[in-house]
């Protein structure tokens, strides 16, 4: 037999067939694993066409919040969410899902007309006509209040902080810095409700008052309206260009914080303001740790965040719930900054 | 492979088998391979067949949204007919929408683009209803919520489309990278399966070819005369196998040939060679008879000239002799006559002994028993006469006692006996021996016989009858006399 000019001898022919028979064998081998391969690889392909099994939930309810992008709000909605995945209940972020920017009346309507069973929504009455949580009530979906209420009628539930805890978290850090005839400055945004932030000053005034009877405090209350884009930053920095910042500061809300906090530095003010600020974020965790902010108060996002799940399956299930439901709020200072330094860094 | 495992397919049968194999083999391969991403491909069509629906619920959508627009501008009929149109197709593909409570994003999404839809549908269909009752206020409170949720929709609609498009991109690439792994897989099979048929259709055909080559390899040295050749072995029952074992049985049937050949030859040649022999013995015992008588016809005929002056002169018993002697040289110069009747060789006898006895004064006492029955047989000339005259010579001439010699002819088994048997002095074994082997020489000198010695006798015998047992010499020992058997033939 000849291979390419080369002659190599077979001996008989037996070997030849035997080879043959070989050669015949390693075909069907080969045909075979193919074959297996082949299909294996296929239904790799068509698994991923293949409708998938999936979980079932019993209600859906739709959270809409004045900024989901924010950590606070992103913690509250996980949580919700963890402890509806473990009760069988689908929290929705809206605006996440629709690629546009809605207002929360918007999102509010959208949701009713979707057909959901619970609402979680920041309370905000300038901005949510009162019909919506009517029409709200009247397609049976349970609305429950977060962080900031609305008129107890129109909702089933609020969770949050009532102004008397917060105004006491700060007074309890504000005093021992205190001098006499000082003002302070109070920044909020128009989320809140008027009477909220009302409430809050005076709970806050009578807070710090009564820790230091006789001192002649002075208030100075801003409260940014927001409706315009980056409008928090921009009050700030007019605040500090027409230098009218106050030695004692407390931000209200997270946004407020980071850009006074931000201020403060460019305009070299550290060690002449005292920031109290509002929520725990990385950055105004490191500026604790910098010294630069003195405290914050925070809100527990993830104990909101499950407590409005529970509310809202309480509510469904019994027909009643808690009007009020209070959330953790601690104090955050350079004492125990590290210790939520660590946890983020573990996040 | 074993004699058990002969392969008993046939030629034909195997270049089929042979080619065949191979093709049926790429065949179905090729046809599986094919099969396999014409259903790939069809499900890649599927990918983005979600997105198409989705656009198509869109476009519907926005329809249902123009036309009632529309009515509520117009309030024409024709407007109204196309709104409910478009609203039943609407209702229709939202119908087909997932209504599960699955824990996913888009499912999710599905679920609430129904839900809207189906509420959009009721509040178009408030504002329609109003418009044609003429409740101005209704039907435009329903129009601008139903606008609303148009929008909500549509928005709805496109994230959901955004969505699944990046999914589906996800599979498309997903899908096209197995395509392409098949591919590449189809390509590997491809290239061992074709290296494999192509080793197998060598194989094959050498295998087929393989005792061909062998076999005219032989065939070549047979015709070249070599039948030495080893003979081949037979490893299938095909039609090659067929012409092989014929070519071996003609190869051994030539050999068987040309053996048988060769010994018809060698016999053919012995018997040439024996006649030769036996005519050139003759020639020389004539030719020896010849040169004891200077000239035999002179002799003869002198011999009876005496005869004849005897007979006028009244000497009876002289002329009566010399016939006897001119008898006697005439048997022998008879010329032609090699082969004569056992009674021709015993008259020649008579005549001898008769001259001996005249020559020995009637000394030899010759006596003769003789079956009369088997003269008639055929024996060469010359043969018992020198027997005869060897008994006188040598065995009875110098003895003292009374001289004897007996022929005798009797039948014996197969054969005629011939016996001469004297008295004389006998002979011993050695003697007989080297006699009866041709190997015995006397001086001729020495004794006055016609020339025509034993051992001439002997041969010619031998070669006239084709053995070596025609003649037997027994003698008893010294003086106990010789007999000289002659073993003929019954047939010639």
């Amino acid at each position: 037999m000849k291979f390419g000019g080369r002659k190599i001898k077979v001996k008989g022919n037996s070997a030849l067939a035997i080879a043959a028979g070989v050669a015949v064998a390693f075909m069907f081998i080969a045909t075979i694993v193919s074959v297996v391969i082949y299909k294996n690889r296929m239904e790799q392909a068509s698994e991923l066409l293949r409708e998938a099994e999936y979980k079932q939930y019993d209600s859906y309810v739709v959270m809409i919040s004045s900024d989901d992008e924010s950590d606070f709000w992103k913690q509250v909605y996980e949580a919700a969410k963890e402890y509806g995945d473990e009760n069988r209940v689908y929290v929705d972020l809206l605006s996440q899902s629709v690629d546009d920017d809605y207002s929360r009346a918007e999102l509010m309507e959208m949701a009713i007309a979707s057909g959901c069973d619970g609402i979680f929504i920041e309370g905000d009455s300038t901005e949510i006509p009162q019909e919506l949580f009517q029409k709200a009530k009247k397609a049976d979906i349970s609305v429950i209040t977060l962080e900031t209420d609305v008129d107890p009628a129109d909702r089933v539930s609020f969770i949050g902080v009532n102004s008397y805890t917060i105004a006491n978290l700060y007074a309890k850090s504000i005093v021992p810095d205190l001098s006499e005839n000082t003002t302070v400055m109070i920044i909020g945004n128009s989320t809140a409700e008027d009477s909220n932030n009302t409430s809050l000053i005076n709970n806050l005034q009578e807070a710090i008052s009564s820790e230091m009877p006789g001192e002649k405090i002075e208030f100075d209350l801003r409260i940014i309206e927001d409706d315009e884009q980056f409008a928090t930053e921009e009050y700030i920095q007019n605040l500090f260009m027409n230098n009218q910042v106050a030695p004692f500061v407390i931000c209200l809300d997270e946004d407020t914080t980071t850009s006074f906090y931000q201020a403060m530095i460019d305009y070299n003010k550290v060690g002449q303001i005292h920031l109290y600020g509002n929520y725990k974020t990385p950055t105004i965790l490191t500026g604790i740790q910098h010294g630069v902010i003195k405290s914050t108060v925070s809100i527990d996002a993830e104990s909101m965040g499950s407590a409005a799940t529970k509310a809202f399956i309480e509510y469904r299930d019994t027909g009643y719930v808690s009007d009020y439901i209070n959330v953790d709020t601690q104090i955050i200072d350079m004492s125990n900054v590290a210790e939520y330094l660590e946890e983020g860094s573990h996040e | 492979m074993s004699k058990k495992l002969k392969v008993t397919l046939s030629l034909r049968k195997k270049m089929i088998l042979a080619f065949c194999t191979p093709a049926i083999l790429l065949f179905l391969v090729n046809m599986m391979l094919y099969f396999g991403t014409a259903r790939m491909i069809d499900s890649l069509d599927a990918v983005f067949a979600s997105n198409t629906s989705l656009n198509e619920l869109s476009d519907c959508l926005d329809r249902v949204q123009s036309a009632t627009t529309g009515y509520l501008d117009t309030k024409t009929s024709d407007a109204l007919e196309q709104y409910y149109t478009y609203e039943q197709d609407y209702n229709n593909m939202v119908m087909t929408l997932s209504s599960t409570n699955d824990v996913n994003e888009n499912r999710v999404m599905e679920k609430n683009i129904r839900n809207m839809s189906l509420n959009y549908l009721e509040l178009t269909n408030q504002a329609i209803e109003s418009k044609r009752g003429g409740n101005v206020e209704k039907y435009k409170s329903n129009y601008d919520e139903a606008t609303r949720l148009h929008g909500y929709i549509s928005k709805s609609i496109n994230s959901l489309n955004n969505k699944q498009f990046v999914n589906n991109s996800m599979s498309y690439a997903a899908m096209m990278s197995a395509l392409q792994t098949l591919e590449q897989l189809n390509l590997f099979t491809l290239i061992i399966i074709g290296v494999a048929n192509l080793s197998f259709v060598v194989l094959i055909a050498s295998t087929i070819t393989e005792p061909l080559i062998k076999l005219s390899n032989s065939a070549n040295r047979v015709s070249k005369g070599d039948f030495d050749i080893e003979l081949l072995t037979v490893h299938s029952n095909d039609e090659v196998g067929v012409v092989t074992n014929a070519f071996n049985k003609m190869v051994i049937s030539i050999r068987e040939y040309i053996v048988k050949l060769r010994e018809s030859m060698e016999v053919e040649r012995r018997l040439k060679e024996n006649e030769l022999i036996m005519e050139n013995h003759i020639k020389d015992a004539e030719l020896r008879y010849l040169q004891a008588q200077i000239n035999p016809h002179f002799l003869f005929n002198t011999l009876n000239a005496g005869a004849q002056l005897s007979m006028m002169e009244g000497a009876e018993r002289t002329s009566n002799y010399l016939q006897r002697v001119a008898d006697f040289f005439r048997y022998n110069i008879k010329k032609n006559k090699d082969i004569v009747t056992l009674k021709e060789e015993i008259e020649l006898v008579d005549i001898y002994i008769y001259i001996i006895n005249v020559r020995f004064a009637g000394e030899i006492l010759f006596t003769k028993e003789i079956d009369e029955s088997l003269l008639d047989v055929k024996i060469p000339r010359m043969i018992i006469q020198p027997i005869v005259e060897n008994s006188i010579n040598y065995g009875v001439r110098n003895v003292d006692w009374a001289k004897k010699i007996k022929l005798s002819v009797y039948s014996l088994e197969d054969y005629i006996c011939v016996s001469i048997k004297d008295n004389g002095i006998g002979m011993d074994s050695k003697t007989i021996e080297e006699i009866l082997e041709g190997g015995y020489t006397r001086d001729p000198s020495k004794s006055d016989s016609n020339g025509v010695g034993l051992d001439n006798c002997i041969e010619r015998l031998n070669i006239f009858y084709e053995r070596d047992d025609v003649l037997d010499i027994i003698s008893e020992g010294k003086n106990k006399g010789t007999e000289t058997i002659l073993y003929l033939s019954k047939t010639d």
